[in-house]
């Protein structure tokens, strides 16, 4: 079990990727506070994307020269002791192993991409300078919680993408919609974070302490340290796992705390591009790698992620396949996909799960940039699917680079989300999860996975047809406006669309004499599921079992795409007749399964209600008015000039003054009896 | 007779010990000479003297603390048994002078053009403090019952100052009539110890619980007594049940006052309540003191319930301030379930800290709520904050990281506070008080978050600006220093831990 060590080599130009960031959001920030209307928009662009770029290119740098070391190397730096109390160190320390490469390169380059588009996009907004400076903090913080070296400084940037995303979703905040999806967002989010934080606290008190690299090293040497401990009769492992994967639930739109994400597609495209598809959503999926060596030693814990993540990707497919607003599709499919990753990282196929983010980050960013790029077409006046059609006429570029996003998400090889979206289908068969295995779990998640996959290529290519092909349904006025937009929009489509092609090619399986680069270069960084070998194989033969399986995912594709295709072009009212026959179904899909109203009637309403009806109207205020009438009498006779104070309040503050005394006594008595008793037994 | 004998005059220490409280009673006795000759012209000269002058005893501080630090070993007490002269008391006292002078700086701009701007205003908070000092310095229970009412009369007065304001008359008298119920329990407490134990000071009490055994009735007492003292002090700190009073105070009393009540009253009434649990009351039988336990779970909860739906902000910070108390009182339950003094330290540590923290973005927050009172915006109800970001962008900035580091946001402040309490809770296995504890937290962030939210993202329906008072300087540097502090303490909090830690060096 035990690993060769480590080899920490100590650098310091990892800070930089932080610098970079945060020196344009000092920029643009100050511009944005103290020149509200005179700062330029030429600089604050100019600022902002050169902060990215510059970031960028330090992970570039990084990137290459971690190749250049041996495979177990990782660079670190400590930047300053942040905490230091008793045995509880923390330092603000950055480590940047093959995990956290792959993570900054993901994050910097989809992220310098966004930023050249926001340009673009954001070009006639007032609120410019504002909006890139949060950017920047955005990507300030998203970079912390990748490059943390310890889960402390992970939970800082976890928080501070938060933040930012509430700042951005909110954005437009002249639109009660858009500020009350911004709060739910962070309030959501916070319940992730109880999770979070619960599992900092779990692991601290187990391992006593909190770095990764000190964790890891601690639970190699001696993995008993994990399964042997116990809190409330629970495996430390498992019960950090769980509380952990609350915090990924929240943060990457799981179920059941999926409900904020489709609500954040208010904010503006290049937002719900970067934060809400290709970065921060993703970070709970990074976390769980980031944390493997803690996941593979609980069986349980790892099969609750993989089944909550198979669960939800169909579930989200599902929803998916009647919402109208163009963003609204392209939320469900990102927490569909989600789901996919977890499932990867449920069936201990860590660097699957990070292959799939980063595939999914290309092509995801893409559909949304693209639909951003529709929004713009439109003049930001309309969302609706089903009034659009025939835009690939209009907008030539757009359609073309969304064409080849399409093709990756629903899995056509060999575009880079079959590659991906096949390694987990393959690995979650071939699991060998003991939990799963005992009742046949891992082929029912493999069923749900393909299953979703038919799901995606159905409500993508509704999507694509509604859109872009067949005939316009707008209004002629709209569709006398319609044209391209500007460069800077669509040259970051067509590198986001050369990307959404070569990536896969990175992780093409040994099956097809490929290398798995992808795979083998993140090996080192995380822990070895417990057996490797796989757990099935048909008829003796893994390959046989590797070509059916592709074959199947590629068939749910094909016949996804042609049932949306006989439904939306050969029959085109079928959609309608469907709807109108199956109504309760498609109203359940529709309405999203209720679940916002369900959370709002049992959770929310009674929370404050409760707390304002019981609470505040009948202890704090209800029972004094009974006591006002109760102590009328008294009132009479005290003076007129304490008449406003003494109408009873004071007597009531008091009547629980002296109860909470009464209380607490009686409670010293017992105590003291009760041993007294026991003394002169 | 033998003691005095062997103390025949004052020594140094006594008066080391002494010095801070005396000094802002000569302090307060000077500005009433110069409050006869021009208070009824220019009031806010005798703010800007005692401003002066506190600046100075802080800056004194200094000197006592160098000097403390380099004396090795526990240098006993000073007036026979009265008063610590330590790093503790310091500390403390270095807490209480900020908290006044940035809420003399606060009040000087909120009492501008006011009718009840007058110089013993000021000359009350300096006694107040006064009163504060002696309590964290207290070794005797007579003294800390001296120093609680030191400081809890001016207070009385000072909440109901604003006599055109009948909510704040209300406030004055209703903390007056409920303080003295109080102190009357307190009172009662010290008097069960006493007669059980014979003396008030922490060290024989400690002697006394030690020695005696469980059937014994005396010890019965000292049980009881214990009870009422911590009573005493949970209405000081607003503990559930003992809470009831504070939002109308909060809400009633001038804004730098109530500001003053969160920041200061609330550190002097833990500093007594984990001096004499780690002095007097400590021992076996502490382990099982669940009172504090279930006085924890509560005074979180009900403080964090009612703040969601308040509608007025100084009242939504009243009950966040009971709210507080509670994640306190988690570290009072960490401290009293340890097993050695050793352990004891370590939640200690962690409440000195929190209480510098939450003394900080209280006073920004308060101040917040004076600027705009300033300007006649109104700043008393959270609707007064619509578009705030847009109207005044930095002071909607400011408000924010207040707001971020009460709801516990990492990097700032607030949130590593709650973590090193909470971690100690879970080093001490009080799970189910960690749980709570979190989960409050999080319902907290609702109703903190709902002000950046109106701040930031609701419009105004119309433009209503009356013109107010310029923001002045005095406030800005109340605002400036109270956010840095808020970063600062949670960006670097190892350079105020350093000093934290030393205080009880001589044990480790």
């Amino acid at each position: 079990m035990q690993e060769e060590l480590k080899q920490a080599i100590a650098q310091n130009w990892l800070i930089l990727i932080l610098v970079f960031p945060f020196l344009g959001f000092l920029v643009n920030g100050l511009g944005a506070l103290f020149f509200p209307r005179k700062y330029p928009r030429s600089v604050s662009n100019l600022m902002a994307c050169l902060a990215i770029a510059g970031s960028f290119l330090v992970t570039a740098f990084g990137l290459w020269s971690i190749t250049q070391q041996p495979a177990q190397a990782y660079f670190f730096q400590k930047v300053f002791t942040w905490i230091s109390v008793g045995d509880f160190q923390v330092n603000f320390g950055l480590m940047f192993d093959h995990l956290s490469a792959v993570m900054c390169l993901t994050v910097t380059l989809v992220g310098l991409l966004i930023h050249i588009y926001a340009t673009g996009y954001m070009a006639h907004d007032p609120g410019y300078a504002r909006f890139f400076t949060y950017m920047n903090l955005f990507m300030f913080m998203m970079l912390t919680l990748v490059l943390a070296d310890n889960i402390v400084l992970m939970f800082v940037g976890w928080e501070g993408v938060g933040l930012c995303s509430y700042l951005l979703i909110g954005f437009w905040y002249e639109d009660w919609e858009k500020a009350k999806a911004g709060l739910k967002a962070f309030v959501v989010n916070r319940i992730g974070d109880l999770g979070f934080l619960l599992g900092i606290f779990t692991l601290f008190w187990a391992l006593g302490t909190v770095d990764f690299a000190g964790m890891r090293s601690l639970i190699e040497s001696s993995p008993f340290s994990l399964s042997s401990q116990a809190i409330l009769g629970i495996k430390v492992a498992t019960l950090a796992g769980i509380f952990l994967f609350v915090g990924a639930c929240g943060k990457s739109a799981q179920l059941p705390l999926y409900v904020w994400l489709p609500d954040a597609m208010a904010g503006p495209t290049p937002v719900s591009a970067l934060i809400h598809a290709a970065t921060m959503v993703t970070a709970g999926v990074y976390m769980i790698g980031r944390l493997s060596f803690v996941y593979v030693h609980s069986q349980t814990a790892l099969a609750i992620v993989a089944i909550v993540g198979a669960a939800t990707a169909l579930y989200a497919g599902v929803i998916g396949l009647t919402q109208k607003d163009i963003k609204r599709v392209l939320a469900y499919s990102t927490v569909s996909q989600l789901g996919y990753m977890f499932l990867a990282m449920g069936s201990a196929a860590f660097a699957a799960g990070i292959f799939h983010l980063f595939t999914h980050a290309f092509f995801k960013a893409l559909l949304f940039l693209g639909a951003g790029s529709v929004i713009v077409a439109f003049h930001h006046k309309e969302q609706d699917i089903t009034r659009m059609g025939g835009l690939n006429k209009s907008l030539p570029w757009t359609y073309r680079t969304v064409f080849i996003a399409y093709l990756a998400i629903i899995g056509i090889p060999p575009f880079a989300g079959f590659w991906s979206k096949d390694e987990i289908l393959y690995r979650t068969f071939a699991s060998s999860n003991q939990v799963l295995g005992k009742y046949g779990l891992n082929f029912v998640l493999w069923f749900i996975g393909v299953t979703a996959a038919l799901v995606t290529a159905i409500y993508m290519t509704r999507w694509m047809i509604l859109t872009f092909w067949g005939e316009s349904r707008a209004d002629q006025d709209a569709q006398h406006h319609l044209q391209e937009s500007p460069n800077s929009m669509i040259i970051p489509l067509g590198l986001l669309a050369i990307g959404s092609v070569l990536v896969g090619f990175l992780g093409v399986p040994a099956l097809f004499g490929g290398y798995n680069w992808f795979e083998q270069f993140l090996e080192p960084s995380f822990a070895k599921a417990l057996p490797v070998e796989p757990g099935v194989s048909l008829f003796g033969n893994e390959k046989l079992l590797q070509v059916i399986l592709l074959v199947m995912s590629i068939l749910a594709a094909i016949i996804g795409f042609l049932i949306s295709f006989s439904v939306y072009i050969e029959k085109p009212g079928l959609a309608a007749r469907l709807a109108e026959r199956y109504q309760a179904l498609y109203q359940l899909s529709y309405n999203k399964f209720y679940v916002d109203e369900i959370y709002d009637r049992t959770i929310v309403t009674p929370l404050i209600k409760g707390s304002y009806y019981f609470l505040y109207r009948f202890v704090d205020m209800g029972i004094i008015d009974g006591l006002i009438n109760f102590s009328a009498k008294i009132n009479q006779w005290i003076g007129k000039a304490l008449r406003r104070i003494q109408n009873g309040v004071v007597q009531t503050y008091l009547f629980v003054f002296a109860l909470g005394i009464v209380v607490i006594l009686f409670y010293v008595l017992g105590h003291y009896f009760n041993i007294r008793v026991s003394l002169l037994r | 007779m033998e003691d005095l004998i062997k103390i025949p005059i004052l020594s140094f220490y006594d008066l080391a010990g002494v010095a801070t409280p005396m000094m802002l009673g000569i302090l307060a006795l000077a500005g009433l000479v110069l409050d006869s000759w021009i208070g009824k012209k220019k009031p806010s000269w005798i703010g800007g003297f005692s401003l002066a002058g506190m600046i100075l005893i802080l800056a004194f501080q200094l000197l006592l603390h160098i000097g403390r630090a380099n004396l090795s070993g526990d240098l006993g007490a000073g007036f026979g048994g009265l008063i610590f002269f330590d790093l503790f008391g310091i500390y403390f006292n270095y807490l209480f002078l900020a908290a006044a002078i940035l809420v003399t700086a606060m009040s000087i701009s909120h009492l501008e053009g006011k009718d009840y701007n007058r110089g013993e205003y000021y000359l009350l908070i300096l006694i107040a403090t006064a009163g504060m000092s002696l309590m964290a310095g207290a070794r005797d229970l007579i003294m800390v019952f001296i120093g609680l009412e030191t400081m809890s009369i001016p207070i009385y007065a000072l909440a109901a100052s604003d006599q055109s304001n009948p909510k704040s008359n209300e406030a004055g008298l209703k903390y007056l009539l409920l303080g003295g119920f109080a102190s009357a329990i307190l009172l009662y407490g010290i008097a069960l110890l006493y007669g059980a134990a014979g003396a008030t000071d922490f060290l024989t009490l400690s002697n006394e619980l030690a020695r005696l055994k469980m059937p014994d009735l005396r010890f019965f007492f000292m049980i009881v007594g214990i009870a009422l003292v911590v009573i005493g002090f949970g209405f000081k700190v607003a503990a559930v049940p003992f809470h009831m009073w504070v939002p109308d105070v909060y809400e009633g009393a001038p804004t730098p006052i109530t500001a003053y009540m969160a920041a200061g009253v609330k550190a002097a009434g833990f500093a007594v309540l984990i001096r004499a649990f780690l002095y007097a009351f400590a021992g076996e039988w502490l382990q099982t003191y669940q009172i504090i336990w279930i006085l924890a779970a509560l005074t979180m909860t009900v403080g964090n319930l009612l703040a969601l739906v308040q509608n007025n902000l100084k009242r939504m910070l009243a009950y966040s301030s009971i709210a507080h108390a509670g994640y306190l009182l988690v570290g009072m339950t960490t401290l009293v379930s340890s097993n050695t003094t050793q352990e004891a330290f370590s939640p200690t540590y962690a409440m000195m800290y929190y209480l510098l923290v939450y003394s900080f973005m209280n006073l920004g927050a308060f101040a917040v709520i004076v600027v705009l009172g300033r300007e006649r915006r109104g700043g008393e109800m959270i609707a007064d904050y619509s578009d705030l970001s847009r109207k005044r962008p930095f002071l909607a900035v400011l408000m924010a990281v207040f707001m971020f580091s009460l709801a516990g946001v990492p990097p700032l402040g607030g949130f590593f506070g709650k973590f090193y309490l909470f971690l100690g809770a879970v080093h001490s296995r009080l799970y189910w008080l960690v749980l709570i504890a979190v989960l409050n937290s999080v319902i907290a962030a609702f109703y903190y978050l709902r002000v950046v939210y109106v701040m930031y993202m609701q419009k105004e329906r119309e433009e209503v600006i009356q013109p107010g008072i310029e923001t002045g300087v005095l406030i800005n540097t109340v605002l400036i220093l109270s956010a840095a502090m808020v970063v600062l303490l949670g960006l670097v909090p190892n350079q105020f831990l350093d000093i934290i830690f030393m205080t009880f060096r001589k044990f480790v």
